[in-house]
């Protein structure tokens, strides 16, 4: 608990090598909350440095103290270069951010690993098949294990929205891989 | 937290190498490599650019607007010499230096 605000000081005073600690400590969980939505690898790397860039610039404008806090600011910053990155695979100015799902299912069969479980390959493209929301917010709460408070403040939505879209999104899933157990 | 297990293809140095990018990142952040230059010196290298562009099409324009009248007068000379009567010709000739002291001019 000291330890993580003596690092939240050093950051806030601008120490490169704080930085370099926040990176070794956060980087693994950030990568796959990144690579979760953009899905592929090169993208997830280059959100994932300006996701960093972005903290060290504007850690002056980060006001938490805890690291419940600082987890959270993270993940705001990396939730909106991913959706950023998202927009940039959309066909038209006027299409939905909803509208890159195929094209996200398409780099999934890419970068899937053909030896890992059945089960595992079903569950990622039931998510993958979700509105961009819904995905957010489970895959916040499901592999990251964020609190809807944690999620509301990285999303900027309310807890209740949040938990509906979780329950639609649980439902869908269980849904989505009956339906392929069917098939 | 333990990382719930993905389907990715991934091996571990690909994470490891993110993570180097995101930290020479914030090292170019924090102290960038080259001096950003500044909106005066943009807008005085645009000027200046600007200045050598217009005085390169001008010196171009004024050559090649030279090289016409050159040659139009030289067609003129040639037209005249054409139709004009044999001792003017010589006159021209002489004036241009034409004949030689030391040429044999006899036909």
């Amino acid at each position: 608990m000291e330890r993580q605000t003596d690092l939240i000081a050093q950051l806030k005073s601008n120490a490169v090598e704080a930085f370099d600690l926040l990176i070794e400590q956060y980087g693994n969980r950030l990568y796959w909350h990144i690579r979760r939505m953009v899905v592929q690898h090169e993208d997830a790397e280059d959100v994932m440095q300006e996701t960093f860039t972005r903290a060290y610039l504007s850690i002056g404008s980060f006001r938490g103290e805890t690291e419940g806090s600082l987890v959270a600011w993270l993940y705001r910053i990396a939730t909106t270069l991913s959706i950023k990155a998202l927009r940039k695979r959309k066909k038209g100015i006027f299409s939905s951010l909803d509208s890159v799902r195929g094209s996200l299912l398409a780099t999934f069969e890419q970068e899937v690993d053909p030896s890992a479980d059945e089960i595992l390959i079903r569950l990622q493209k039931a998510i993958l098949a979700l509105p961009t929301k819904q995905r957010l917010v489970f895959n916040m709460r499901y592999y990251d294990e964020l609190s809807f408070e944690q999620i509301a403040q990285a999303t900027g939505h309310s807890v209740s929205t949040l938990k509906t879209n979780y329950h639609y999104a649980v439902q869908k899933i269980k849904e989505q891989v009956r339906t392929i157990e069917i098939e | 937290m333990k990382t719930k297990q993905m389907p990715y293809k991934i091996e571990e140095e690909m994470i490891t190498r993110a993570k180097y990018r995101a930290k020479m990142a914030v090292r170019e952040a924090a102290y960038p490599t080259k001096p950003s230059h500044t909106m005066q010196w943009r807008w005085a290298s645009a000027i200046a650019m600007v200045a050598v562009v217009v005085v390169g099409a001008f010196a171009l324009g004024e050559f090649l607007y030279n090289q016409k009248n050159d040659l139009s007068a030289m067609d003129k000379l040639v037209a005249e010499m054409r139709t004009a009567p044999d001792d003017v010709i010589a006159d021209i000739s002489i004036d241009a230096g034409y004949y030689l002291d030391d040429e044999d001019n006899s036909l």
